[in-house]
């Protein structure tokens, strides 16, 4: 019955998370990064249609690698299931751009459910609610939850092969262990933070098996058994599953890993703005993703993550699952000690710890209910103290949307006390929806807009969604323009210094506010 | 023990103290409507050769949505703050403009959720004459020069600005004294190391030889004060020297100065002879692929 009750709750929340998803997500404009993934996944869609109707000539390596060509930069999974969404689902959903959300939205749902029932497992229903809620409802997560992107899936698809690890480890079983390779192939085959995965895992390892192993091998013993199976399927399986789901890795496989590893090892250092400094090479600041995390998860869940981390240090506590949690949690923000580590894209760098940190908050709720129970036995309500753990970070999370990457929490004085301190308001230029209704309504007929930092496909998506007039021609070029938008970073500001001299004013004709502070603004050109 | 059985019992009510400091810090700031309200009284206090300065920065868009007229370019993109006796301060949320640092408040009216505050700059260093606006006005000779020969550049009107977008080059107006081969001379702005905007006169010298600005009726004046730089955020990685800015008055050598972009907006200054004669400031080249340059210069 109980068990029964627990698929529920789990259920529910998936479903109920992916409804709110959806619901939403029309009111989210489209990401520069987004708009390059529709474009890789359209490209992709039409190998997959190929393949159906004539798969000798989709394998062979030119039509492979003239539709696989595109955006090889990152592996191909996630963009081959907005591709299927969009294949199947396109006309399930009112606007189009849905179907590519929707894989990122299922899996954000997924990790959702899956730190619950993690949380239900290792804490109770009660813990694994306030993890599950806490994780869902932090302003970021919400706002990437949304996104044909890969950074809530990358941290759905560590979350799953650490929770897969972690049964491996409780029950050796073969099946388990190839459950564990073919969840690292598909983490690998996700975004690139799936690299220091194994690190975690070893450092997992080394604190909680080997001083025995060190045992083992002092006394001769056979150490090698203590070494986990599923090691042995991350090392034979994953791999396999990496290449298998990566057509671009079907020819030249050694070259073209090469060039994937090079990219990210060797990316461009773009611009961010930190406490009123654009840092655009290094040194990065070390304390960068230390106090962004401060400055945007709510401090009621960092808190009650502190407690857990407490509470879970104690010698006699050190029970594996907290081990895991915090070398992820270590692992997810180990590279921003290092100050060459790039920083341009916030807090989604290292959102692959929040799941866990999330999990030590469910920790330390458990400990604030013992408290509460010890304190005022009368009034210690599970309920009543989860919903006011919970409460502001869903206000929170709901007031930020559509305005995700300016949310900023009490901590830093929101949103305004954050442009205060000079950190970064927005980027991605995804805020051109909430300019909109002035570019429809101020734009001549075929109206050119100068579209600044919205990437060309996603404002086609704009367009194809019908959020923007089917009309109006996007350009990369002011002195065409008849209407200019400018998505505000300091580094930017240039950009808006080319339309005062080429608009003749420095008045703004519409701006995109979010609780005061100016994100976007538009202005139209008054004459020739 | 109980006492940190206590202190873990109030983080619920931490959770409540956060959500109402989140609705107190989003409703806080001052909306678009109330920018409107207070333009009709911003422009009663704005006078001419006094800047409005906004603080926090960050609301100075919707000031200049709501009155725009309180931004005249000449003063929103000043080469610097000293040239100015006085500034209009337009404060939010308790905040102070941290270049008006020292400066005195002789005037304060709250207006709403709005302080307006005149600042007086305790060491004025007033503007007589500013060669930008010369250039503007064309009140200046271009002219080009090659081996000691000089040729004139035209002054045209074209249709529209050209620009370069984010990664491109500056603006490139569209009233400008063309030197051929593409190259010319006009006002425009470029960013500066903290990316604001400084309006100056962009001159793009010949590959070999000099592009030279001769000003005539500078009136007489203890110095020449100036600035010059690239658009910092196109430059800012370019530590040579790349470009050489000489300065002379009634042909005596005044000032030489080089420039590098990482250098940012570079200040350099000038003592003039007691006679006044006509200025000349000659722009050369040191690389091939020397940036574009812009320099701002007054009369102080």
């Amino acid at each position: 019955m109980r068990a029964h009750a627990d698929a529920w709750i789990t259920g529910g929340l998936f479903v109920g998370y992916l409804a709110l998803l959806v619901a939403t997500a029309g009111s989210l404009g489209f990401m520069r990064d987004e708009g390059f993934y529709f474009g890789a996944a359209r490209a992709y869609e039409a190998w997959f249609s190929l393949f159906a109707q004539s798969p000798a000539e989709a394998l062979s390596r030119s039509v492979l690698d003239r539709y696989w060509a595109v955006n090889h930069e990152h592996p191909a999974l996630i963009k081959s299931l907005f591709a299927l969404s969009h294949h199947f689902l396109s006309g399930a959903f009112a606007e189009a751009s849905t179907s590519f959300r929707l894989p990122g939205m299922l899996l954000s749902s997924l990790a959702v459910a899956v730190t619950y029932d993690w949380g239900r497992r290792a804490l109770g229903r009660a813990a694994g609610l306030v993890a599950a809620l806490s994780f869902a409802f932090m302003p970021r997560v919400f706002f990437h939850a949304h996104l044909a992107c890969f950074d809530l899936p990358v941290c759905a698809m560590w979350l799953v092969t650490s929770y897969v690890y972690a049964r491996s480890l409780e029950a050796p079983r073969w099946s388990l262990a190839l459950g564990v390779g073919v969840a690292y192939g598909l983490l690998l085959d996700t975004k690139h933070n799936s690299w220091i995965f194994p690190f975690a895992l070893l450092l997992h390892f080394a604190l909680t098996r080997g001083a025995p192993l060190l045992g083992d091998f002092k006394t001769g013993a056979k150490w090698w058994r203590r070494l986990p199976l599923a090691w042995a399927a991350m090392l034979l399986v994953a791999p396999l599953v990496f290449c298998a789901l990566w057509p671009w890795l079907w020819h030249d496989t050694a070259a073209r890993v090469r060039e994937y590893v090079a990219f990210h090892t060797g990316h461009d250092y773009y611009n961010m703005e930190f406490l009123g400094r654009t840092y655009w090479r290094p040194p990065m600041p070390r304390a960068y993703a230390w106090s962004l995390t401060l400055a945007t998860v709510p401090l009621v869940t960092l808190l009650l993550a502190a407690i857990g981390a407490v509470h879970a240090w104690a010698p006699s506590r050190g029970r594996s699952d907290y081990v895991l949690w915090a070398v992820s949690i270590l692992a997810s923000y180990a590279p921003w000690l290092s100050s060459s580590t790039p920083i341009f894209g916030g807090t989604k760098h290292w959102m692959t710890a929040y799941p866990f940190l999330c999990l030590f908050a469910g920790l330390g709720f458990t400990q604030v209910l013992v408290a509460l129970r010890r304190s005022w036995q009368t009034v210690a309500s599970p309920v009543l103290a989860g919903a006011c753990v919970v409460i502001g970070p869903v206000v929170m999370a709901l007031h930020a949307h559509p305005f995700g990457l300016s949310a900023y929490t009490p901590l830093v004085g929101g949103a305004p006390g954050a442009a205060t301190l000079g950190l970064n308001r927005t980027f991605w230029g995804y805020t051109t929806q909430s300019l909109a209704p002035f570019i429809d309504s101020t734009a001549p007929r075929r109206g050119v807009v100068y579209v600044h930092d919205t990437a060309l496909q996603s404002f086609a998506m704009f367009q194809e969604d019908g959020r923007l007039r089917a009309d109006l021609r996007p350009s990369l070029d002011i002195a065409a323009s008849d209407v200019a938008l400018y998505h505000h970073e300091p580094h930017m500001s240039r950009v808006e210094q080319q339309i005062w001299v080429d608009y003749g004013s420095v008045a703004p004709d519409a701006i995109a506010t979010f609780d005061g502070v100016p994100i976007a603004w538009g202005y139209r050109r008054k004459s020739q | 023990m109980r006492r940190l059985s206590l202190l873990l019992a109030l983080v619920p009510v931490v959770g409540l103290v956060e959500l109402a400091l989140h609705q107190y810090f989003a409703a806080r700031a001052p909306r678009q409507a109330d920018y409107a309200a207070l333009a009709p009284a911003l422009a009663k206090l704005k006078r001419p050769g006094v800047p409005v300065v906004v603080a926090p920065a960050w609301a100075e868009p919707l000031l200049r949505q709501a009155a725009p007229d309180a931004f005249p370019l000449v003063e929103l993109a000043r080469p610097d703050d000293s040239g100015f006796t006085r500034f209009l301060e337009v404060s939010l949320l308790g905040a102070v403009a941290p270049e008006l640092e020292g400066f005195a408040t002789t005037q304060t009216e709250q207006l709403g959720a709005f302080r307006i505050s005149l600042r007086e700059n305790p060491r004025p260093d007033p503007t007589r004459f500013d060669f930008v606006g010369a250039v503007e006005r064309g009140e200046v000779e271009v002219l080009t020069e090659l081996d000691g020969e000089r040729l004139p550049c035209q002054r045209v009107e074209r249709p529209r600005a050209e620009t370069g977008g984010l990664h491109g080059h500056v603006a490139y107006p569209r009233s400008r004294y063309e030197c051929g081969r593409g190259r010319f001379v006009g006002v425009t702005l470029i960013d500066d190391a903290a990316y604001r905007p400084r309006r100056c006169v962009l001159a793009q010298p010949p590959t070999a030889g000099s592009v030279v600005l001769r000003f005539g009726a500078v009136p007489a004046t203890p110095r020449l004060v100036g600035f010059m730089g690239s658009s910092y955020f196109i430059a800012r990685d370019d530590v040579k020297p790349e470009l050489a800015l000489t300065i002379s008055e009634a042909a005596d050598p005044l000032l030489r100065r080089t420039a590098a972009g990482a250098e940012g907006w570079i200040r350099f200054e000038a003592r003039r002879p007691a006679e006044p004669g006509a200025v000349e400031v000659k722009l050369r080249r040191l690389t091939t692929d020397t940036a574009d340059f812009c320099f701002s210069l007054e009369a102080r």
